[in-house]
């Protein structure tokens, strides 16, 4: 069990590029709401349509939205940069295309979502 | 000395040379009609589509309804990477069977065995991993002794088929600058001519058909699906007006003359920077395959505000004169017309849920009662965005004259918006045009999914089969009265053609998204099924069909056979 919940951590730690390295804390506070819209922008133009869903949930990975405090920015901030090969679907890399701000900026909108009460209805 | 050739002289002798040459080309003889070109070679699956008349029907017999109870699993063939599924449709010649898994990986099996007799895996560049379509893989062509690839790291590239030793590469397109648009589906063969177009119906690019020729690789024209008119695209939106033609194309032999679908008008959901009717979006397009002129033009949904691309395939009906062309788009809606102009003959509606677009006159073609999303404001349109079918293909059986397809029933709300340049910067990006997009059922009803038995002429419904989830599998009809459709589930239906009535199923474990093949290897029919869900579609449907999350990943090419 303990393994299970390390061995993705470390792989993703393992293969981090040097500038994830760099900038794996965030320059900002997170509960910032001007961070939170830029990020929920950003969220609605390149995550949500056919992976995630808007405001983070029905998409095909686990929702975001009322997830509470499983969700470690840090890994966040390094799956965004780094991309993930899933079973059904392959979250490409976002690194090559956004700053480390402009990712953070993606973190504090999922830890926003995270601590969200659930939708009534989906 | 050189010797020149009419075209059809030069077919014909271009194939008989091809064939003294052992290089086992596809056919060797011309079709005269599109009943000869639906019927050849029908111990094979030599195309994509089978041939180029689009039907997916096999004229094999041995196994029928009533033997199909007694098939067994002959073998199975697995890539070793489920990313994404197994979405392709398997080709089928002499006894060989090929197919390309995921990343373009592809094999070269024993027909009648599974057992592996070459496999190549394509060096592709890193920046394939940044497009959102990475791991896609639709389908390879197999002709002119060498089977093609269009590849996701922007290539043409040519195998040879007996070694699967690499001939030619050819780089068309950058990633780059197109926003990871890559060739996710098989380019086709039109005589010595190799055409193909990307996908990224979504991305904010000019997108184009590319011909090269097949021996060499050397490009001999590139079709601008965006029309060079500012009454269509005015100022500079037509370089951000999409246009992409991703599925695979057909090439009717009869006359010499491709067919090819073209997909939506980008930014998706917000037209107002591009008022007009961004030809050639949402159009099916003849092409003649020497020079790639336009031989005429049937735009289907003009200035689409819907995401309702038109890039699904062409299908020839032996009916009649044999002139009909029968084409689907997102919309929902079935053109009829004359394949050798275009000339509309009839229009008809596949799909229950719609509200975007009230009715089409059958005659004209224009677009009544159109339901646009509004700025600002929220608006439920049917169907969403993955249209009444998804690019899963339709069969038709000559035998009962009906065509086979599978549909969704089911919307979603937009609230269409301008696009943030800002946003716009990830090459795997999409250019929406909306705040927000949201899976609904439909109106007074529930999402689901069909498989319909229809006219293809009026739409005349024969019989219908509904599913809790949409099945996202190409459908095949064979000469033994049967109808094969997998869902998404992993079941494997088989269905009398006639009546609809289910007569066997197996369960393969997790779902169908790849093209359905039959053919023959020392007399003894086989049905291919490409298994393992996967593909963007999954993904989208989820919010609507929850249970889809549930359902395991997979990849396997599952064979089965009589005893």
């Amino acid at each position: 069990m303990v393994r299970t919940k390390i061995l993705p951590v470390f792989v993703c730690l393992t293969t981090l590029s040097g500038a994830a390295r760099a900038e794996n804390k965030p320059p900002f506070d997170l509960n910032d709401p001007r961070r939170i819209e830029m990020g929920k922008l950003r969220f609605e133009t390149s995550c949500a349509s056919y992976c995630h869903g808007f405001d983070g949930v029905g998409g095909v990975a686990p929702a975001f939205k009322a997830r509470g405090d499983d969700l470690d920015p840090q890994y966040a901030f390094e799956t965004i940069t780094n991309g993930r090969k899933g079973r059904r679907a392959i979250m490409p890399r976002w690194g090559g295309a956004y700053s480390p701000e402009e990712i953070w900026e993606l973190v504090a909108y999922l830890e926003f979502l995270a601590h969200e009460k659930p939708s009534q209805t989906n | 000395m050189m010797i020149e050739f009419t075209s059809r002289r030069r077919r014909i002798a271009l194939a008989l040379l091809t064939v003294s040459a052992g290089l086992g080309v596809a056919s060797a003889t011309r079709a005269e009609t599109v009943k000869d070109m639906g019927m050849a070679q029908p111990n094979d699956w030599p195309q994509y589509h089978r041939t180029g008349a689009a039907w997916r029907y096999s004229p094999l017999d041995q196994i029928n309804q009533s033997n199909v109870k007694n098939l067994k699993v002959a073998w199975i063939a697995q890539p070793g990477d489920i990313s994404k599924g197994l979405q392709a449709t398997p080709i089928e010649v002499d006894g060989v069977l090929y197919y390309i898994g995921p990343y373009n990986r592809v094999f070269a099996l024993d027909g009648a065995t599974g057992q592996i007799i070459w496999q190549y895996q394509p060096k592709l560049d890193p920046i394939s991993d940044q497009s959102f379509y990475s791991a896609t893989s639709r389908g390879i062509t197999v002709g002119r002794g060498k089977v093609f690839i269009g590849s996701l790291d922007g290539r043409f590239i040519a195998l040879d088929q007996k070694t699967g030793k690499e001939l030619w590469s050819r780089q068309l397109v950058d990633l780059k600058t197109t926003y990871g648009s890559v060739f996710s589906s098989p380019p086709q063969l039109a005589g010595d001519v190799l055409f193909g177009g990307t996908t990224g119906g979504d991305q904010p690019t000019r997108q184009k058909i590319y011909a090269v020729n097949a021996d060499t690789g050397v490009p001999v024209w590139t079709f601008d699906t965006i029309k060079d008119d500012p009454k269509s695209w005015p100022g500079k939106s037509g370089d951000v007006g999409g246009g992409a033609a991703w599925l695979p194309g057909t090439y009717d032999e009869t006359t010499d003359t491709i067919y090819i679908g073209i997909g939506n008008a980008s930014p998706d959901f917000y037209g107002a920077d591009r008022e007009g009717d961004n030809k050639y979006t949402s159009s099916v397009l003849a092409i003649d395959p020497k020079t790639g002129k336009l031989k005429w033009a049937r735009q289907e949904i003009p200035h689409d505000v819907w995401d309702y691309g038109a890039p699904y395939e062409a299908v020839l009906l032996p009916t009649g004169d044999q002139k009909t062309l029968v084409h689907l788009n997102k919309a929902g809606f079935v053109f009829v017309m004359n394949k050798d102009n275009g000339k509309l003959e009839n229009v008809w509606k596949l799909v229950d849920a719609q509200n975007t677009i009230k009715a089409i006159d059958p005659k004209t073609g224009e677009l009544i009662g159109r339901n646009e999303p509004v700025v600002g404001e929220t608006k439920l349109l049917c169907p969403w965005l993955l249209g009444g079918r998804s690019w899963n293909h339709g069969a038709y059986s000559p035998q009962t004259g009906y065509w086979y397809t599978n549909t969704m029933e089911a919307c979603n709300t937009v609230t269409s918006k301008k696009d943030d340049p800002s946003s716009l910067k990830a090459m795997s990006a999409l250019s929406l045009g909306a705040a927000d997009l949201v899976t609904k059922a439909p109106p007074g009803g529930k999402p689901l999914g069909r498989l319909v038995a229809v006219d293809p002429l009026t739409g005349a419904k024969k019989w219908s089969v509904d599913y809790d989830i949409p099945a996202l599998g190409t459908v095949l009809a064979t000469a033994g009265g049967l109808v094969v459709n997998g869902d998404v589930e992993g079941v494997i239906h088989f269905y009398s053609a006639k009546s609809g009535k289910e007569v066997w199923n197996f369960n393969a474990g997790s779902g169908i998204r790849g093209g359905l093949i039959s053919y023959s290897v020392k007399g003894k029919q086989y049905i291919a099924v490409p298994t393992g869900l996967g593909s963007a579609a999954v993904g989208f449907m989820a919010s609507a069909f929850p249970k889809v999350n549930t359902l395991p990943a997979g990849a396997a090419l599952v064979v089965f056979a009589l005893p």
